[in-house]
């Protein structure tokens, strides 16, 4: 692409810190048609802002499919069946 | 099918540990999360008689934790001053201040490629402790929002409701909290 036509467009995108101010919204409330345009395109030109939308993702991602481990503590579960034999 | 045919002694050695562990992941705190565990079960024997076995003992059980988890961490939130520090990503200034690149990333400090990735089974647990490290160092009552959001995964709306804050004051907070996170798993990820 031209550089000058680049530039322009990238001066009308919103700059990096509302980019990732953006990706929160949408995941909270959404956004708007315009402003996904406007995060999408600000993300061809930006590797810092890709790679920030990435890793929000791959966080939720983990977060949503936590793996719970099935083991705990012997004298926590102990004192819980305890309880539960007091008053069963 | 049949609930009759497990004892409640048996319901804690199948899903006690499950349970403790769901709970603490949320609650940061294992005598909370004991106590909540303990809860849950005497709430269960309790309204055992309304329990027609329709779903999965588990589901039923840690539908009544999670509303334990909730009130206790709604209390919890009311109970904490409201916090005013400044995290450390925004002491470290990620964006710039100034010039016709202002609140662009720095490039020192710009998101980097993680080291570690989460997908990879076996890098997984290490990933895990790192990030259950970052969410244990955000101050208390964004950690409550950080976890109420991502962990419990309640709607905004409830969140608000609970806690009595705005949704623009949430949403700040949990902007905040997310930022924070993202900075501190990288800088350990990577370390």
């Amino acid at each position: 692409m031209n550089k000058a036509i680049k530039n322009f467009v990238w001066l009308m995108l919103p700059p990096c810190k509302e980019v990732t101010e953006l990706i929160s919204l949408n995941r909270d409330r959404g956004i708007s048609f315009a402003e996904r345009l406007k995060v999408r395109a600000h993300i061809l030109f930006c590797k810092f802002c890709a790679r920030y939308l990435r890793q929000m993702q791959s966080l939720e991602e983990e977060l949503h499919h936590k793996h719970l481990p099935e083991d705990a503590p012997p004298d926590v579960i102990k004192r819980i069946k305890k309880i539960v034999r007091d008053n069963s | 099918m049949a609930p009759e045919l497990t004892t409640p002694e048996l319901w804690v050695d199948e899903h006690g540990a499950y349970l403790y562990n769901y709970a603490l992941a949320q609650v940061h705190d294992s005598q909370s999360a004991e106590d909540l565990v303990q809860e849950t079960f005497l709430a269960a024997l309790q309204s055992r008689q309304a329990f027609e076995g329709r779903s999965p003992i588990r589901t039923w059980l840690t539908g009544i934790l999670k509303h334990k988890i909730i009130d206790h961490l709604r209390k919890k939130y009311r109970e904490l001053p409201e916090s005013t520090v400044t995290l450390p990503y925004e002491k470290e200034g990620l964006f710039r201040t100034e010039g016709d690149m202002r609140d662009h990333w720095r490039a020192e400090v710009g998101p980097q490629d993680w080291v570690i990735n989460p997908a990879d089974e076996l890098e997984r647990k290490e990933f895990w402790k790192i990030l259950e490290g970052c969410t244990d160092r955000l101050p208390p009552r964004l950690r409550i929002v950080f976890t109420l959001r991502e962990i419990s995964e309640l709607e905004t709306e409830e969140i608000c409701k609970d806690l009595e804050v705005t949704a623009t004051n949430l949403w700040v907070m949990l902007h905040r909290a997310r930022m924070q996170v993202r900075r501190c798993l990288e800088l350990h990820l990577n370390a």
